[in-house]
C-alpha cells in the first residue's frame, strides 16, 4: 500500500487541487506526524480569525477588555458576507464574547473586522511571536483582502471581483492567492497553534476552554467534519475560503483517545465558487492523516 | 592525476571490469591493449588500491574493485548527463522541445512549429496528456507545453488562457438542436486521469445543461470519432477541419464548452515561449 503521505497527495490531485497538510497528536512532545508540504507558505483566508481570537482572549485574560462589555455593530460599515452580523441589515448590540462566537462559529466577516479594529494588528503579531509561529503573518482583515481584490482585478465592487475570480476562462494571479502578499502561514504553524490552545498553553485555561468551545460550534459540515461521520467524534475547527483557496484547521478527538491536530490548505485548479470535490478531499485527507496518528490504533 | 584524468581512467577501469578481458575492453574502446592496461595500472597506483585481479583465466574484481565499480559507473553516467545538459543549453537558442495535448488541432500545432521556425529555431514536438506534459516540463524534459486549463500546473508558470471554439460531434443523420437530443448517448472524451480538473469541469458543465452521460475514454480526436461513428456516443472537437463519415458536426451551447489551453513553462521562460504564444493566439484568429 502507498504511504499515507502519497495517498494524501493522490487525493488532492484527484480533486484537482494543490494541497498542503500537517497533522500531529496533541501531546507534550509528539514523536509522530504526517506532513505534506507542511513548511510551505500558504494563504490563510479566514483561518486568520484563529490567531485573532487568541489575541482577543489574551485581552480578556489581561483584563483590558471585558468579555461581557457590549459593542454596537453596523453591518453596512463592515465587510459584506453571507453569515452572522455581516448578513444583517440593521445595527446590533452584542458582547465581545458573542461577537467572537459569531466570528468563529459562522466565520462572520463583519464581526472579525470589528474585533481586528479593537485588538489591532500589532497585538496579533505579538500573539504570533508569543506562540512561536515564525512562519505566520497576518497583514489585514477581510476588508483589506477585498480592497486588494478589487484593485487586482480592476473590478468596481467586491461582488464583481469575486465573479471574475470564479471565471474558468481566466487564470487570475491576484495577491489574495499569493502567500507573499496575503495573510499566510504554514500547516505546521497552525497545528502548533491548535496544540497550544488544546493544551491550555496560549492563555489562561479558562480562555482556552472558551476558544475550544467556539471552534466546536463551527457549523460547516463539508470539509474536515465530512471525513469523520462517526458517533462521538468531536471536532473543533476553523475554515478559510477565498476563490480557489479552501482551508480548514481542526482538532479531531475520538472518544477516549488523544486529540489530533490537523491543518489542511488547498488551492484548486478550477475557479468555480463551489467545488464539493475539493471540500470532500479535505475531509478525506484529514481522515487519512488522523487515522495514522490515532492513539486508539496502537 | 587531475579530475578530468580520473574520469578518463575510470572509463578504462569500467570497460575492463565489464568485459572481463583487457583485449575486449580495448576493442570496445577503440584502443590498443597496452594503453588500457597501463591506464588501469596508473589508476590503481594513484588510488593506492588494487581494483582488478589478473589471472591466466582472465580479469576479475578485487573486493575494493567490486565496491568501487558501481560508483565509477555512476560518475561516468553523471558526467555524460552533465555534457548532455551543457549541450542542451548550447542548443537552447536553436531548438525548442514543446509538448501539446492531443486535442490541440493539427492546424494550431503546425502554426506553433512554423512560428518557432520563423524565429530561427526548430521545434521538436511531443504529444501527451496534460498530467504527463506538466511532469515533463517540470523535470526539464520539455521546454514548454500547451496544456489544458484548468489543470494543476504547480510549480510551472503559465501564459494567458486561450479558448479554442469547439463543436459537438454526433452520430450522422441524428437531428440535434438541443442538449436534450444527446440524452441517450455516452460522452467520448479524454480519460479523467489525463487532467481531472478539466474533465470534472466538462462533466459539470454538461450536468448544468441537463445531461449526465456515462463516459467512454477517448484519448484523442481519433478515438472520439470512432466512438461517435459507432453510433453510441457524442464528443467534442476543437479541430475545425475534422470531418468523418458517420459523424456530424453540431454547434451547441456557449463558450463554456470551448477548449481552454495555455502555455506552461518552467521559470525563467525560454526565449522562444513568446513565439509559441503568439502563434497559438494568432492561429486562433486565423482560423476564425
Amino acid at each position: 500500500m502507498p504511504s499515507v503521505e502519497q495517498r494524501i497527495r493522490d487525493t488532492f490531485r484527484d480533486a484537482g487541487a494543490a494541497g498542503w497538510l500537517h497533522a500531529v497528536p496533541v501531546v507534550e512532545a509528539p514523536n509522530r506526524e504526517v506532513a505534506v508540504g507542511a513548511d510551505d507558505q500558504v494563504v490563510m483566508a479566514s483561518v486568520y480569525k484563529l490567531p485573532l481570537l487568541v489575541a482577543l482572549c489574551q485581552r480578556f485574560a489581561k483584563g483590558t477588555l471585558a468579555p461581557t462589555a457590549t459593542v454596537r455593530v453596523h453591518p453596512r460599515s463592515g465587510s459584506p458576507g453571507p453569515t452572522g452580523v455581516a448578513a444583517f441589515q440593521d445595527p446590533v448590540t452584542l458582547s465581545w464574547r458573542d461577537l467572537a462566537a459569531s466570528m468563529i462559529a459562522v466565520s462572520d466577516n463583519a464581526a472579525a473586522d470589528v474585533i481586528l479594529g479593537e485588538v489591532g494588528l500589532a497585538a496579533v503579531h505579538e500573539t504570533l511571536t508569543d506562540c512561536g509561529l515564525t512562519g505566520t503573518k497576518v497583514v489585514g482583515g477581510q476588508a483589506d483582502v477585498e480592497a486588494a481584490l478589487v484593485r487586482d482585478t480592476g473590478a468596481t465592487s467586491a461582488a464583481e471581483a469575486f465573479a471574475l475570480l470564479a471565471d474558468n476562462d481566466q487564470a487570475l494571479t491576484v495577491s489574495a492567492y499569493d502567500p507573499a502578499f496575503a495573510s499566510a502561514t504554514t500547516a505546521r504553524d497552525m497545528t502548533s497553534l491548535l496544540s497550544q490552545v488544546w493544551q491550555d498553553a496560549v492563555v489562561t485555561p479558562e480562555q482556552c476552554a472558551y476558544m475550544r468551545r467556539l471552534m466546536a460550534l463551527q457549523v460547516w459540515p463539508h470539509r474536515v467534519r465530512a471525513g469523520f461521520p462517526y458517533a462521538g467524534v468531536e471536532i473543533g475547527g476553523k475554515t478559510g475560503t477565498i476563490g480557489a483557496i479552501r482551508n480548514e484547521v481542526a482538532v479531531v478527538t475520538f472518544p477516549g483517545e488523544t486529540p489530533v491536530a490537523v491543518a489542511i490548505f488547498t488551492y484548486a485548479a478550477r475557479a468555480d465558487a463551489a467545488l464539493p470535490a475539493v471540500d470532500t478531499a479535505i475531509g478525506e485527507c484529514a481522515r487519512l492523516a488522523v487515522t495514522e496518528l490515532r492513539s486508539g490504533r496502537w | 592525476m587531475s579530475d578530468v584524468d580520473l574520469l578518463r581512467h575510470l572509463r578504462l577501469f569500467v570497460a575492463v571490469a565489464e568485459e572481463g578481458h583487457f583485449g575486449h575492453a580495448a576493442d570496445q574502446l577503440g584502443m590498443t591493449q597496452p594503453p588500457v592496461s597501463q591506464g588501469v595500472r596508473r589508476l590503481e597506483d594513484k588510488l593506492g588500491v588494487t581494483l582488478l585481479t589478473r589471472t591466466a583465466r582472465g580479469v576479475g574484481l578485487t573486493p575494493a574493485g567490486a565496491e568501487l565499480l558501481p560508483r565509477a559507473v555512476a560518475l561516468l553516467a553523471d558526467a555524460a548527463r552533465f555534457t548532455e545538459d551543457a549541450q542542451r543549453h548550447r542548443d537552447a537558442h536553436t531548438e525548442l522541445r514543446i509538448g501539446v495535448v492531443p486535442q490541440l488541432p493539427t492546424w494550431h500545432l503546425a502554426s506553433i512549429v512554423d512560428g518557432v521556425r520563423r524565429d530561427g529555431a526548430r521545434a521538436v514536438t511531443t504529444v501527451a496528456s496534460t498530467v504527463e506534459l506538466v511532469g515533463a516540463v517540470t523535470s526539464g524534459q520539455l521546454d514548454c507545453a500547451v496544456v489544458h486549463h484548468p489543470a494543476l500546473v504547480h510549480p510551472l508558470e503559465c501564459g494567458a488562457v486561450v479558448k479554442l471554439p469547439t463543436e459537438f460531434l454526433v452520430p450522422a443523420g441524428r437531428p440535434v438542436q438541443r442538449f436534450a437530443h444527446l440524452r441517450d448517448l455516452s460522452l467520448a472524451t479524454a480519460p479523467r486521469n489525463h487532467n481531472t480538473a478539466a474533465w470534472d469541469l466538462l462533466v459539470d458543465s454538461l450536468r448544468a445543461k441537463g445531461l449526465d452521460p456515462d463516459v467512454v475514454p477517448a484519448p484523442t480526436d481519433r478515438e472520439t470519432v470512432a466512438a461517435v461513428a459507432a453510433g453510441g456516443a457524442f464528443g467534442l472537437t476543437a479541430d475545425p477541419d475534422l470531418r468523418a463519415p458517420g459523424v456530424d458536426r453540431v454547434a451547441l451551447g456557449g463558450e463554456e464548452f470551448h477548449l481552454r489551453v495555455r502555455l506552461a513553462w518552467r521559470a525563467p521562460a525560454p526565449d522562444l515561449c513568446r513565439a509559441v504564444e503568439n502563434a497559438l493566439t494568432g492561429a486562433l484568429h486565423a482560423v476564425r
